[in-house]
């Protein structure tokens, strides 16, 4: 029997999900504002997130150097605020820098002040990193990191106390490979979460491939070299994992990966497993079972974007945009490509629809992190982007592009269209900078998704979301019992308002990063939802019925009651 | 007049610049009588559109008799281009140009046999130099600035281009080519109603030009105005024959806004226009998928990306290099047509020469540089450029159609012959290689058995009037009359009261009654 729950610094208040109690929220009354829907404002000071991304910095354009790296939020010590894990490059090729970049954590003070506990917690990590998840794959209560860097795998391990203890996996590979996406899955529904790691092409420093066009430095591509067939690992239960990359046929197929995430895509109650691959058709694993993966990106649809182009794809999320209780998929990809959003046709397939429905104006730039989130708390998922070439020379290539550019923000607009709102936001449109890894948390626990950047050989950006308060909120958190302790894979319906919203728990996500393990539901101005369900990857089915709005909830797989963990008054007042 | 409406009429260029266009010239009248006992003139030569020779195959050795029997060539004001000696003594005048020309002759092996650059940046500074002339002569041409806007945008120098777009704007605000090339700009700047507004500018200037409907089509795709493509790809291929580009955004237009048939029809469409198109066969892939044909589905896609993973790879250094050289001689062959236009014909030459040592394969600069020399130097010269067009484009046909016109026209034979043989092994499906050597061999009264076979081969892939009047040609001169008569009365079947055909039927009955 695992822990039911990991005791918590604050008040559990127990409630019957039916009860109007003590959590009753008022409605509150929209303001009259000419403020935009969404709105971020820059945390001054990184909110303290005292940190410079390091990545490799040569002058040889190495390939490495442009696609690191990916970030992590989580809850690393149960407080209930969501802390941030912030990966870095290292020096390369021999060379030394005083200190030596290393991974950094940031524990979570609340109010959008953060602490470097790196050193207290031993969460550093001096690798030449590019991929981060966080998953608890020991079902001990407490979330764990899982790394992927230009050489190795590394696992830091929640003690439970506040500090980690390393440990290497993949320490069979014979040579360094890059790592990409990480992701944990459970595979076979054992209740043990399995690592999937995207691989993204064979390198070394020999191979190290100089670029110019028309006369001006470039950096190679993925089709410069070999793509590496990715990796799976099986967790064993007792904390070992074992490569079934071969036998499993993950291994069968080989592109460049990057970002990954895993959902059931044709709802066989079996998780399966969608990788971004640079330059190359997109892989698309259907799991079989038995451990057993078959790649059908290409009859899935999700191989190609709409043009019939394989692009450059970066990131992914995924999200029901559009409520039709189907998981679709969003990537990001190069200059010229514009994000695709692959609709569910819940058929077996799946219909780019970036284009239709206004995801054009998002392609001038290379694109990153991706991530859905209900930003104004309007019911429907929107969409932040994260830009920036990989080149530092980019603008004697092409004087209309720069190196460091803006990011992007896209308001749904009830899954009929996304609207570009990123020049509501100075802290969006007027900040330029190569981000890379995004993640959307509330930070604050006030109801509002903030967000948090990774900026390539820069300081990160946290973003506070200053939006018009006027939305209801609620959070909802699982523990799997039958099913892993994080709920990996479960499925999250709140109907509200006779609409459905349909989220999912993943370990891995966005570009190479993780975030979102609390799933984050708008209800608009519904200050109470009709019904939840929950269906946990055992199989097994939960529904509550009458939940208040603005408060966070945990449900633990099997109960009949869950847990109010915090509520809030009305947002905004 | 624009830049490229204007290059298109500038060079008579060779016969034949797309391989299996015919061009032919208007034939003379063939006298079937003297066909019967050989034909030695000027018919086949006139319908290829050369000159044909007067006299004796040696007087293409000198130089100055071809220069003596040719006009010069006129620039548009009339003016004759080459330079002309006192008309008091024409002996010095011929003996002054044939040292110009052997000079100029020298000078073009020269250029012809320089180094490509060695890498982007000399690539770069040799086009910024080639612009900078270009603006210096002809700043106040529209058509000079687009070259010169289409090189900037060409290196990434959008800016700049974007700037000398407008200043062709301020010359002609309806100049078509700069307002494509400022939507274009307005594109990558992430201006997209902008764009739309130039794009359908451009094209109110430019109602027939492909690139444009694509472009403002694709803006439209970008800005989710999916019905727009459609309407905008419609309207365009309802005036103008559509492109292979405009039918794959077509059917992806429709793909988008899930009208499946229309959408397989337009992926048909396309890859009937552009065989194995790889995104094509993706689309009508995707369709079948959402038609439910799956399995018909999936061979296509795995075909498809069996293809494209074999080809799609990234190039070497050496290979965009290659690539750069290819975009800029492309450019630098417009920016000679504009020095042609205003009948600076030496610097065009060298532009031309110089173009084609940046990209051997680039036929329009080798066909406009044979153009060129044909109007100074002997037949000789010119076939000579034309064997070093073949050296360079082997498996190329036309190139060797070339060859033999001017090497007919140069009084080789039987390099004419060897070189209409090399476009028959070349292109054994087209039918010009047959025709032109049936022609040939007829009008020589050599190898009768040969010219039939040939004769009947161009007739069995082109079964036209003409060709049917071809073999009645070659039973003609083996004397074979009553096939011959056959042959004509089938022309005139496709082709009734053709006059040259009952003329000649009317010379083989008076013939057939002699005998």
């Amino acid at each position: 029997m695992r822990p039911l729950i990991a005791l918590r610094t604050f008040a559990v208040t127990y409630a019957c999900a039916v009860a109007g109690l003590s959590c009753a929220i008022l409605l509150t009354q929209r303001p009259a504002s000419a403020q935009p829907p969404i709105h971020f404002v820059e945390v001054e000071q990184q909110g303290g997130l005292l940190f410079e991304h390091f990545g490799g910095r040569t002058d040889q354009n190495y390939i490495i150097e442009t696609v690191t790296c990916g970030l992590a939020t989580f809850d690393y010590n149960n407080d209930g605020l969501i802390d941030i894990y912030l990966p870095s490059g290292a020096p390369l090729l021999g060379t030394a820098i005083e200190p030596a970049p290393t991974n950094r954590l940031f524990r979570n003070e609340g109010g959008m002040r953060f602490t470097d506990v790196t050193e207290a917690s031993q969460a550093g990590e001096l690798g030449f990193a590019l991929g981060v998840a966080v998953a608890d794959y020991d079902n001990d209560g407490d979330q764990d990191l899982f790394i992927s860097n230009f050489g190795s795998v590394v696992l830091k391990a929640n003690n439970g106390d506040g500090t980690f203890a390393r440990r290497e996996l993949a320490s069979s590979l014979d040579a360094p490979r890059i790592g990409a996406g990480v992701s944990l899955f459970d595979v076979d529904g054992d209740g043990n979460l399995d690592l999937y790691v995207a691989n993204y092409v064979k390198f070394d420093f020999s191979k190290g491939v100089s670029r110019e066009i028309f006369g001006v430095p470039a950096a190679p591509g993925p089709k410069d070299y070999l793509p590496d067939p990715d990796s799976l690992y099986r967790n064993m239960g007792d904390g070992s994992f074992v490569d079934v990359s071969q036998s499993s046929g993950i291994a069968a197929v080989a592109g460049p990966g990057m970002g990954i995430v895993s959902f059931d895509y044709n709802g066989d109650g079996r998780p399966d497993m969608f990788v971004c691959n640079d330059s190359d058709p997109n892989f698309l694993f259907e799991n079989l079972g038995d451990f057993k993966f078959e790649e059908v990106g290409l009859l899935s649809g999700l191989a190609y974007d709409l043009t019939g182009s394989a692009q450059a794809s970066m990131g992914v999320d995924v999200g029901d945009f559009n409520h039709d209780g189907l998981l679709d998929l969003i990537t990001t990809n190069f200059a010229d490509e514009t994000p695709t959003l692959y609709e569910n046709s819940g058929a077996g397939y799946f219909d780019d629809r970036g284009p239709s429905l206004g995801l054009g104006v998002a392609n001038r730039h290379v694109t990153w992190g991706v991530g859905f989130a209900d930003f104004d708390n309007d019911g429907w998922l929107d969409v932040m982007i994260a830009a920036g070439h990989l080149i530092d020379s980019v603008r004697e290539m092409n004087s209309t592009n720069e190196f460091a550019v803006a990011n992007y923000l896209l308001r749904n607009e009830q899954g009929q269209r996304f609207k570009d709102l990123s020049s509501d936001s100075p802290a969006i449109k007027e900040t330029r900078q190569v981000t890379r890894g995004i993640a959307l948390e509330d930070f604050d626990n006030n109801g509002a998704v903030d967000a948090v950047l990774l900026n390539l050989n820069d300081r990160p950006q946290l973003l506070r979301n200053a939006s018009n308060k006027n939305g209801h909120y609620l959070h909802v958190g699982l523990v799997g019992i039958n099913s892993s302790r994080d709920a990996v894979g479960a499925l999250v319906t709140v109907q509200v308002a006779g609409t459905k919203q349909t989220q999912i728990v993943v370990s891995g996500r966005g570009y190479q990063s993780h975030y979102g393990s609390r799933l984050h539901f708008g209800l608009a101005d519904q200050a109470m939802v009709d019904a939840i369900e929950v269906q946990w990857p055992s199989g097994e089915t939960q529904s509550f019925e009458k939940i208040f709005a603005n408060q966070s909830i945990l449900i633990r797989e099997g109960d009949s009651v869950c847990f109010v963990l915090e509520s809030r008054p009305a947002l905004g007042k | 007049m624009s830049i490229l409406q204007r290059v298109v009429n500038l060079l008579p260029l060779l016969p034949l610049p797309a391989f299996a266009a015919t061009n032919r010239g208007r034939r003379n009248n063939i006298n079937y009588s003297k066909l019967i006992i050989l034909f030695s003139t000027t018919s086949f030569l006139g319908a290829v559109g050369c000159t044909p020779r007067p006299t004796a195959p040696t007087e293409s050795s000198t130089p100055a008799s071809h220069i003596a029997r040719d006009q010069p060539p006129s620039n548009k004001q009339g003016t004759p281009l080459t330079p002309s000696a006192p008309a008091s003594n024409s002996e010095r005048e011929t003996t002054e140009q044939i040292a110009v020309t052997t000079e100029r002759q020298d000078k073009l092996n020269k250029l012809l046999a320089g180094e490509p650059p060695s890498s982007g940046k000399e690539l770069r500074a040799e086009g910024r130099t080639l612009m900078a002339g270009l603006a210096e002569s002809y700043g106040d041409l529209p058509d000079a600035l687009e070259l010169k806007a289409r090189w900037l945008f060409l290196v990434g120098e959008v800016d700049s281009a974007s700037d000398v777009w407008q200043q062709a704007i301020g010359l002609n605000p309806t100049y078509g080519y700069a307002l494509h090339g400022l939507g274009k700009v307005a594109v990558l700047n992430g201006e997209y109603s902008k764009a739309l507004e130039l794009f359908q500018s451009a094209q109110a200037s430019l109602p027939t030009q492909a690139d444009v409907a694509l472009d403002l089509a694709h803006t439209y795709m970008k800005t989710g105005e999916i019905t727009k493509v459609i309407e905008v790809i419609r309207q365009f291929t309802k005036e103008q024959p559509p492109t292979a580009e405009l039918l794959l955004l077509l059917g992806q237009a429709y793909l988008a806004e899930r009208q499946y048939d229309e959408a397989k029809k337009a992926f048909e469409q396309t890859l009937e226009l552009s065989p194995g198109q790889p995104r094509a066969q993706q689309g009508l892939g995707s369709v079948l998928v959402r038609l439910g044909r799956r399995d018909e589905a999936k061979l296509l896609l795995e075909a498809q990306k069996e293809v494209r993973s074999t080809v799609e790879r990234n190039r070497t250094d050496s290979e965009i290099l290659i690539d750069e050289c290819e975009a800029s001689s492309t450019l630098f062959v417009l920016v000679a047509k504009l020095y042609l236009a205003d009948a600076k014909l030496e610097q065009a030459e060298a532009i031309l020469a110089r173009a084609i040592v940046l990209d051997e394969t680039n036929l329009d600069a080798w066909r406009s540089l044979i153009t060129l020399v044909q109007q100074h130097a002997s037949p000789d010269f010119a076939a000579q450029i034309a064997e070093q067009m073949c050296s360079s484009n082997k498996d190329n046909a036309s190139c060797y159609y070339t060859l033999g016109v001017l090497k007919l026209k140069a009084g080789d034979v039987e390099s004419t012959l060897a070189a209409f043989d090399e476009v028959i092994r070349l292109a054994p499906e087209d039918h010009t290689g047959y025709e032109s050597l049936a022609k040939i061999l007829v009008q020589l009264g050599r190898s009768p058995d040969k010219a039939l076979e040939l004769a009947r081969k161009n007739l069995a892939i082109k079964a036209t009037a003409e060709a049917h009047e071809l073999l009645a040609q070659v039973y003609a001169i083996r004397g074979e009359l009553e096939n011959s008569i056959a042959s004509l009365n089938r022309a005139l079947e496709l082709s009734p009261n053709h006059p040259d055909y009952l003329q000649a039927l009317e010379q083989l009955r008076q013939a057939q009654r002699k005998n």
